[in-house]
């Protein structure tokens, strides 16, 4: 066998592992539907992968910028987490607008986020149908510095909800207008799948 | 492999071994009669002095396996001690730039200004650092970085309580024992590799060597467990050395106690792999000493005052975290403790209606309105208990009821940010009565 062969044979191996070690996929610039969940447009390439119930988003990696689609989460459950865990509050049908910040800050900061302080809070509209929008800032263990924007809607009995979060000081600024621009074009179909 | 029962059995004498090498009472009386923190302690009085007991000749061989750090002494580099060190520096660096580190001046003052009462000489040794986390915990580390968290400040009754727990971090600090720890480890594990050696050589079987290294690890626990016994009578030793009450390390323990009673956790007590001594024995013990040692002090005290006007503007926060812990029972039994406490019960009752709207479900929110009921008219009550009612109301459909408590609220507090919101809020309920 040819040592050249042989360093052929090796880095074929090689790939094929780090292949297996590969998490994020490419998400092209095109319109998307998240199985009827989320309809929505981006113009630049993400990339993507799946955690838990959500598709996540990101440019430069979930620490420094992360946009979550969450599946629609039924009353009673967790978007974050399966019931088991329950240090994550459940949401209800029934929440008014300050119920769902309330939902929202629980569940930040069960995920280590701290000093939480909500710079806005207004209704939206995702297509035809009702949502609110909250943007908020919060600090990370670290003191790192973090921006972000969530839409709630409550929609056929379910929480429909999308959540952006980058770290201010420089790429919360680079992303934010193309983040706009998906928010913007987002919708959740009249007739959702649940 | 040995039959089930066999391991069994083998795992209980394990354990019973493991208590039977465990100091038990005297522990927690050897830092009542240490000479050596006496030369650097500031003492209540000569009369207060001469009432400590006297540790023996034979208890000096038995406990003090190790002398006490001196103030500002830092181990030589070339010693083990001095990695211990490094690390905990490091971690130090990083705990000073961490966001749930507190910065409120007022509060990391009163609680250093304890720190450095109770230790006396080795006060510039021990930097003390507030911590936003909602357990009922302090920690201390080799080089003297002390965390404090706002769980044990929160369920702390009394200066005297929350001394109890930082005398007992300084008793680590003091005694060393976390390079105690590492030398004992590395002892037991070289103890145990000479042992499978010569198991092996003799064409013993491995579960033997299984047990052997279980025996290992129940040792290093039950040695832990010393140390924390150790550490607590320190912790006794300073409120008796400051005029503090020492009935009141017992008192913490049974606050303690009675939340995971009343939580529902039972945990039973692991004689084998438990880092600390069961609570109730801690309770005991504490309990006893203090109980002895409280007549034949000239005077003391609780440190009461001082300490709820530190905690009483802050407690709501932490309450707050608590309850962000989403875990019902948990935040239900500490409101309960501290309900027993008496301060401000219009606050607490709040706080409990405000646990319960979290979980959301129809009977909950009913138990909610309950406990907003209870605050009412009591002390502490916050204002925006309204708030909260309001929400709640209209959740349960009890619109006329909700918009009366909405308003109430804005009434009271008409530049609340959310102000905005609550009057989109009373609109939309208003117009689903209108359709209906």
């Amino acid at each position: 066998m040819s040592g050249g062969w042989k360093a052929g044979l090796s880095a074929a191996v090689l790939l094929v592992f780090l292949a297996g070690c590969t998490r994020y996929q490419l998400a092209e610039p095109r319109l998307y539907n998240f199985e009827n969940h989320y309809l929505f447009k981006t113009r630049t390439a993400w990339n993507t992968t799946s955690e838990y119930r959500a598709v996540m988003w990101t440019k430069s990696g979930e620490i420094l910028d992360a946009l979550y689609f969450f599946e629609p989460t039924p009353n009673g459950q967790s978007p974050f987490a399966p019931e088991s865990q329950e240090k994550f509050p459940p949401f209800r049908t029934n929440m008014t607008v300050l119920d769902l910040r309330d939902f929202l800050t629980t569940s930040l900061s069960n995920i280590k986020a701290l000093d939480i302080e909500y710079q806005s809070a207004k209704p939206i509209k995702l297509g035809q149908t009702d949502a609110h929008r909250f943007d908020f800032t919060y600090r990370r263990k670290s003191r790192l510095e973090m921006r972000g924007i969530a839409l709630l809607a409550i929609h056929d009995h379910h929480l429909y909800f999308v959540l952006f979060m980058a770290e201010s000081s420089h790429y919360y600024g680079a992303l934010i207008g193309e983040v706009e621009e998906i928010l913007a074009s987002l919708r959740v179909p009249a007739k959702a799948k649940s | 492999m040995l039959p089930l029962s066999s391991r069994l059995g083998a795992l209980v004498i394990v354990a019973l071994l493991a208590a039977g090498c465990e100091g038990g009472q005297p522990l927690y009386e050897a830092g009542l009669k240490d000479e050596a923190f006496g030369k650097f302690a500031g003492r209540a009085s000569a009369s207060d002095e001469a009432a400590r007991p006297a540790l023996s000749a034979e208890e000096v061989d038995r406990f003090i396996r190790l002398e006490n750090i001196r103030p500002e002494e830092r181990p030589p580099i070339e010693s083990d001690e001095a990695g211990v060190w490094l690390i905990a520096d490091r971690a130090e660096a990083s705990v000073r730039r961490e966001a749930d580190r507190i910065r409120d001046a007022e509060l990391n003052s009163y609680v250093h200004g304890n720190v450095c009462k109770l230790a006396g000489a080795y006060c510039s040794s021990v930097r003390s650092y507030v911590v936003r986390v909602p357990t009922f915990n302090a920690s201390m580390s080799p080089n003297g970085m002390m965390m404090v968290h706002t769980g044990l400040l929160l369920r702390a009754g009394n200066e005297a309580e929350m001394n109890a727990v930082l005398g007992h971090e300084i008793g680590h600090f003091l005694r060393r024992h976390s390079v105690q720890r590492q030398r004992m480890i590395a002892q037991t594990k070289s103890t145990l590799a000479w042992l499978s050696f010569a198991v092996a050589l003799v064409g013993g079987s491995l579960n033997l060597m299984d047990l052997s290294s279980t025996i290992g690890i129940a040792n290093v626990m039950a040695y832990e467990r010393d140390h924390e016994r150790e550490a607590d009578g320190y912790g006794l030793r300073m409120l008796f050395d400051q005029g503090y009450d020492p009935r009141a390390a017992s008192q913490i323990w049974s606050r303690l106690i009675r939340e995971k009673e009343k939580a529902g956790e039972q945990r039973r007590f692991n004689p084998m792999l438990a880092t600390h001594p069961a609570p109730q024995e801690r309770m005991a013990v504490l309990g006893e000493i203090g109980n002895a040692l409280a007549p034949r002090m000239s005077a003391m005290e609780l440190g009461r005052r001082k300490h709820l006007s530190m905690i009483l503007p802050r407690r709501h926060m932490w309450i707050e975290d608590e309850i962000r812990l989403n875990d019902l029972k948990h935040a239900d039994a500490l409101l309960d403790v501290l309900i027993e406490d008496g301060v401000n019960l219009g606050e607490l009752y709040y706080y409990k209606g405000e646990a319960y709207r979290k979980q959301g479900s129809k009977e909950k929110l009913e138990k909610a309105l309950e406990f907003y009921d209870q605050a009412i008219g009591r002390n502490g009550t916050p204002d925006r208990l309204h708030k909260a009612k309001g929400l709640v109301l209209a959740r349960l459909e009890r619109n006329a009821e909700a918009i009366e408590a909405l308003e109430k609220y804005l009434a009271l507090v008409p530049e609340d940010p959310d102000a905005a919101l609550l009057r989109s809020q009373i609109e939309s309920i208003r117009k689903k009565v209108g359709n209906s």
